[in-house]
């Protein structure tokens, strides 16, 4: 490719514009690395904690609320799945560790806050990889998730689920009375949040969005309120099924 | 404890690539001392806390009013310029201990508190930080600028590569291709003037690589300790916006 | 020959102009710099540049800028350089605006102008209060330009030590330490040029950098260079009297309205902005009516010396004067003096926007250095290209910036420097190059055993030092040497005085001499290398004393009062000093000023009954 690139240095640049050379990769990954953790992954955590909170309306709320997803075609939410949240999460996760381990913190000499968001953001990183890691594994391809969720096991009657068949139960039935595996889900939310919120603040310098330091600082503000409102709404979902007694318990 | 003895501690090292270790060093108090005129005593005197005659330790210095450049160090565990750190000022800041002086940590190690900070100087030359003018012979006066964008492009023209910026940059250390936070604010400074813009594309191209503006953590340590008081971070960011836009006209332009 | 190389020892303003100009040429630049060369002195230059542009509809030209600066020294100057600088001051300004120094513009988008000591005009270019800092800048990266194409190859931190002057007394080459390995070399080129700047560490402390040592200057001197008005050396009338340093309050204070004063009872104990009006005395405002506070450096200087220690009305009746800005607006000051306000905040520990400034005279700058000489046309002028202009008086070196003596006669004006320093790099650059094409063979084709002997010179000097026991240590010697200069060589001069320090020198010397490093560090030995500088700088002291000495007049900086008026028959000469081996000091002779274009005429400011 070098070889006749500097000869033909235009065609090549015309007809393969996706062909960079490694500081464009690097700055291009960097980039992709940045927007991924907003777009879809941003997205998608604020999607998450907003649907998973109306666990608080209980098990109707619950199941109204995120059945729409479960009921979708198989092959087109795998695809869903593997496209806006496993893919992205496998680059932002895996390149963000690679960035993670260069720097070198100094938070005990140089303890500004924002030095030391730097730092958590770094931390919560390394936090949220494990957790989400088991957070799927034992949600999505193990228990519940992996049978199928169908409307006609709901008992006419009192309109409950009669089983552990469906998903409030079954998240219910892993946390309720666990305040271990509770304390591992909030440190998950609060972690979830902070990187967020951080993560979106840190997004609006880096594509140039906030220049100023009082855009900066208002973004701060803002991102601050919304990185909290989520945790809020996380932790109020941890409590309740931590705090909600388990009714099939034996 | 105004007049009481001044007590250093300081990080020596013989020189390059050898390990270093920490002397105790004391000295009578005078007024409006800095911790200069500590080291200068202490090359008149060169002996340790215990009396003992030591070689008198090596450091940079110049100005001695901060717009040279020469004497960052990292003193009480923060870096900063030695000539306006004040004794009586810094010995508020870990009362009861002695004043700790230690050379920068990005950098080689000359001997003591000397390094070499020529990464930083090699990063101007990467980034081209420089109006390419046709030459020295008369052309008339340079093209008009408003008072306005003049005072922000002067701010950022005041940087005297003292490394401070960088050294408490988390992003930039020996392990890292980083070109830091200086450079950064450079291209903007050069990109934002009416002939260095002609070549903006050029200085954009350097800082979009390996080592450049995505580097940034936005830990925003550089713009807190820069002793000049650049804003650094509007630079990164502006900087951040630019290479941005390029990246994206690049996918298109071409 | 191919391409002519260059050795530019000095990267200040003036050794960088030189060596973009010889890039330009066509030459190959070796710059040597102790520091960095964006570390140099220059950057401490705080109040602006001259030039007579004119955009304020003054009628301001620079034939009036030539006379100023005659006038302001005291007709000791040479008037063709003179005359020559003050014309290229506006095209010098424009390059600089071009090459990107961020100048304070006016509203329409013009350079703004604002005024300095010594003339009626608002003549001074600025870039806020740190103009020296950004000049260097701007040809700091046209010369890192230059580098990068490879015109340019930089040792920085390496320290120029000698001259190698082969048997025909012609400079084929320098001689240079590393400053951090102690490594001693030779380096061949074809013309050098010593642009290190002035000698203030000979007075301990001044207002300039600790590397402004005038070592290189007085290595030099030793090997046989004339060395011109060594006698002349300006006192700033406002400097922040300090521990380490005597740090600078630019008379851009000043330019931009401040007022000197001092309570008119020195027992008034008030904090100064109690004290009303009516009980303050503005001394200078109240002599000089024209020029007020104004007044060129050694006037004011000499003012406040008069009121400190004649009449006892220093503040508290010590040594310091008011110097207020506090009836300017804050937004003002910061806009056009941040840069030296921030300084004085940050060392005092005062806010001087609002509280009146503390000052005192301190050593500022040498109008004295190295001799160079000139051509002049057929119609009088200077012959900006000829090989010989700003050559000294050894064949292939040239001295260009504060280190030569060319262009500020008796007393400096202020932004003159500047001025001059780029100037000269611009003039000797090209004529560096234009010698060194003229040369019927190179430094490549001279005999190498020339080189090694320097080097051995040298290293037999250092290693002499390094291996020394017994003596004393240097850095408390030249505490004595500037405590001496300062008591008897500064704003009053008195032959008493001066001859008992002139003996005390010779002592020095010879302690000096037997200095020891008391460092057995084997890189970046700073001691070692200060011992080895330590007796050129009384060396270059000697050629101070002992040319204020022979003047028997007052002449700008120079001021005797039992010998108070200025003597244009018998003194209207520049002083030469040559080194005189037998005596160990120098030897004078002088020469006449060359006053072609304006006659002298009695220097009184407008001060009524002069
Ligand atoms: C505080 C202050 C403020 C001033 N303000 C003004 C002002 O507003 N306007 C004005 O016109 N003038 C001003 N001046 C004067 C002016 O700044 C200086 O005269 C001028 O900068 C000198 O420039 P230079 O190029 O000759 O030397 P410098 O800038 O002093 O540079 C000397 C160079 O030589 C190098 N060097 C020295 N010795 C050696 C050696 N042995 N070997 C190798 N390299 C060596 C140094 O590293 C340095 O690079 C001011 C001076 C001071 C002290
Ligand atoms: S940006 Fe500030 S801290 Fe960094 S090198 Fe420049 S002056 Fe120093
Ligand atoms: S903002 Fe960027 S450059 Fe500044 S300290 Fe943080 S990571 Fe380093
Ligand atoms: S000595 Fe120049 S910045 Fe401190």
């Amino acid at each position: 490719m070098l070889g006749f690139g500097r000869q033909r240095a235009t065609v090549v640049v015309t007809t393969a514009p996706i062909r960079m050379n490694n500081d464009q990769r690097h700055f291009f990954y960097r980039k992709l690395h940045s927007l991924l953790g907003v777009l879809p992954l941003g997205g998608f955590i604020a999607e998450h904690f907003v649907s998973n909170a109306f666990i608080l309306g209980g098990q109707k709320s619950y199941e109204s609320a995120v059945g729409w997803l479960l009921n979708m075609p198989k092959p087109l939410l795998w695809t869903l799945e593997i496209l806006t949240i496993a893919a992205p999460l496998l680059f932002h996760g895996v390149y963000g560790l690679i960035i993670a381990r260069q720097a070198k913190n100094n938070t005990g000499n140089y303890s500004y806050a924002r030095n030391r968001n730097f730092m958590l953001q770094r931390l919560t990183s390394f936090y949220l990889l494990v957790f989400i890691i088991y957070h799927v594994w034992s949600t999505r391809f193990t228990g519940h998730f992996t049978t199928n969720y169908t409307p006609d096991r709901i008992d006419q009657a009192t309109g409950l689920i009669q089983s552990q068949q469906s998903i409030y139960y079954f998240m219910l039935e892993k946390l309720s009375g666990n305040w271990a595996l509770g304390a591992v889900y909030f440190l998950g939310v609060a972690s979830a949040a902070f990187h967020f919120g951080n993560g979106m603040w840190t997004f609006c310098i880096a594509w140039g969005i906030t220049v100023g330091k009082k855009a900066q600082d208002n973004a701060r503000v803002v991102f601050s309120g919304i990185g909290l409102a989520l945790f809020a709404l996380g932790t109020a979902t941890v409590w309740h099924l931590v705090s909600t007694p388990n009714p099939f318990k034996v | 404890m105004a007049n009481e003895p001044i007590k250093i501690r300081i990080k020596r090292q013989p020189g390059p690539g050898v390990a270093s270790s920490w002397v105790d060093f004391e000295m009578p108090y005078r007024a409006s001392m800095n911790v200069i005129s500590c080291l200068m005593e202490i090359q008149r005197n060169p002996v340790d806390a215990s009396g003992k005659p030591v070689d008198p330790v090596s450091w940079d210095c110049s100005c001695l009013e901060e717009v040279c450049g020469s004497c960052t160090m990292v003193i009480n565990g923060r870096v900063r310029q030695s000539c306006s750190a004040l004794v009586d000022n810094i010995r508020k800041e870990r009362p009861g201990e002695p004043i700790s002086l230690e050379p920068m940590t990005k950098f080689p190690v000359v001997r003591d508190l000397c390094v070499d900070r020529s990464r930083m100087f090699e990063s101007l030359k990467k980034v081209k930080a420089w109006i390419p003018i046709d030459g020295t012979h008369d052309l008339g006066p340079g093209p008009r600028m408003n008072e306005v964008d003049r005072a922000e492009s002067y701010k950022l023209s005041e940087c005297m590569t003292c490394g401070c910026c960088v050294e408490s940059c988390p992003n930039y250390n020996e392990d890292s291709k980083f070109i830091g936070p200086a450079a950064i604010s450079q291209v903007v400074l050069f990109n934002s003037h009416p002939t260095g813009a002609m070549n903006a594309g050029e200085r954009l191209d350097a800082i979009m690589g390996e080592g450049g503006i995505t580097d940034c953590g936005n830990a925003q340590n550089c713009v807190n300790v820069c002793p000049k008081s650049i804003p650094l971070t509007t630079s990164i960011a502006k900087a951040s916006r630019a290479t941005s836009v390029r990246m994206i006209t690049n996918l298109f332009d071409r | 020959m191919a391409e002519p190389r260059v050795a530019v020892i000095g990267g200040g303003l003036a050794g960088l102009m030189a060596a973009i100009r010889i890039a330009e040429k066509g030459g190959k630049v070796l710059l040597f710099s102790v520091v960095p060369v964006k570390r140099s002195h220059s950057v401490c230059a705080q109040g602006g540049i001259n030039g007579a542009v004119n955009t304020k509809g003054e009628g301001d030209s620079v034939l009036q800028h030539f006379d100023d600066t005659v006038y302001g020294g005291d007709f000791l100057g040479d008037q063709p350089p003179i005359k020559a600088m003050t014309a290229n001051a506006p095209r010098i300004i424009y390059l600089l605006d071009r090459m990107g120094v961020m100048f304070n513009r006016t509203p329409e988008g013009l350079l703004d102008f604002r005024r300095f000591g010594g003339t009626l005009y608002n003549r001074t270019a600025f870039a806020g209060a740190t103009t020296g800092q950004q000049l260097l800048y701007a040809l700091d990266e046209q010369v890192r330009r230059h580098e990068a194409d490879g015109k340019v190859e930089k040792f920085e931190n390496w320290e120029y030590l000698s001259s190698v002057i082969d048997d025909e007394g012609v400079a084929r080459g320098i001689v240079a330490q590393n400053l951090s390995t102690m490594e001693i070399k030779a380096f061949a080129c074809d013309a050098t040029i010593i642009a290190t700047g002035g000698p203030g560490r000979i007075f301990g402390k001044s207002t300039n950098s600790m590397i402004c040592t005038g070592f290189a200057a007085a290595s030099l001197y030793k090997q046989g260079a004339k060395y011109a008005n060594g006698e002349f050396i300006q006192i700033h009338p406002t400097a922040i009297p300090g521990e380490d340093k005597l740090r600078l309050m630019s008379e851009s204070a000043r330019g931009e309205g401040g007022r000197v004063w001092v309570p008119k009872s020195s027992s008034d104990t008030r904090s100064p902005r109690q004290i009303p009006e009516a009980e303050r005395w503005y001394f200078l405002e109240e002599k000089y009516p024209k020029y007020g506070n104004l007044v060129p450096r050694d006037i004011a200087s000499r003012e406040i010396h008069r009121v400190c220690y004649k009449l006892k009305l220093g503040i508290g009746g010590g040594a310091k004067v008011y110097l207020d800005l506090t009836h300017k607006p804050r937004e003002v000051l910061n806009k056009k003096l941040g840069g030296i306000l921030e300084i004085y905040e940050k060392f005092v520990g005062v806010d001087p926007r609002e509280e009146p400034m503390q000052i005192f005279p301190a050593v500022h700058y040498s109008m004295g250095g190295l001799w160079v000489g000139y051509e002049t046309k057929a119609d009088g002028e200077m012959d900006m290209t000829h090989p010989k202009t700003h050559m000294t008086s050894i064949p292939g070196v040239y001295a260009a910036g504060e280190v030569d003596h060319l262009y500020h006669g008796a007393n400096r004006l202020g932004a003159n420097s500047l001025l001059s320093c780029i100037f000269s790099g611009d003039v000797a650059g090209p004529a560096s190059v234009a010698y060194a094409k003229g040369l019927a063979k190179g430094a490549d084709s001279v005999d190498k055993s020339i080189f090694d002997r320097e080097v051995k010179r040298m290293q037999t000097e250092v290693d002499g030092i390094a291996a020394r026991t017994g003596g004393e240590n240097p850095f408390k010697i030249v505490d004595e040497l500037g405590y001496m200069m300062l008591s008897e060589c500064t704003i009053e001069r008195y032959n008493a005085g001066l001859k008992t320090t002139r003996a005390k020198l010779d002592d020095l010397q010879a302690r000096a001499d037997r200095a020891i490093a008391g460092d057995s560090g084997k890189v970046a030995n700073q001691s070692l290398r200060f011992a080895h500088q330590l007796p050129y700088l009384v060396q270059l002291a000697k050629v101070m004393v002992d040319g204020a000495l022979a003047r028997n007049e007052s002449r700008g900086a120079h001021y005797k009062p039992d010998f108070e008026k200025r003597d244009d028959e018998n003194w209207m000469a520049t002083t030469l000093a040559q080194f005189d081996a037998k005596a160990n000091g120098p030897s004078l002779s002088y020469v006449p000023v060359d006053a072609r274009f304006i006659k002298p005429r009695p220097r009184t400011y407008g001060a009524p009954g002069n």
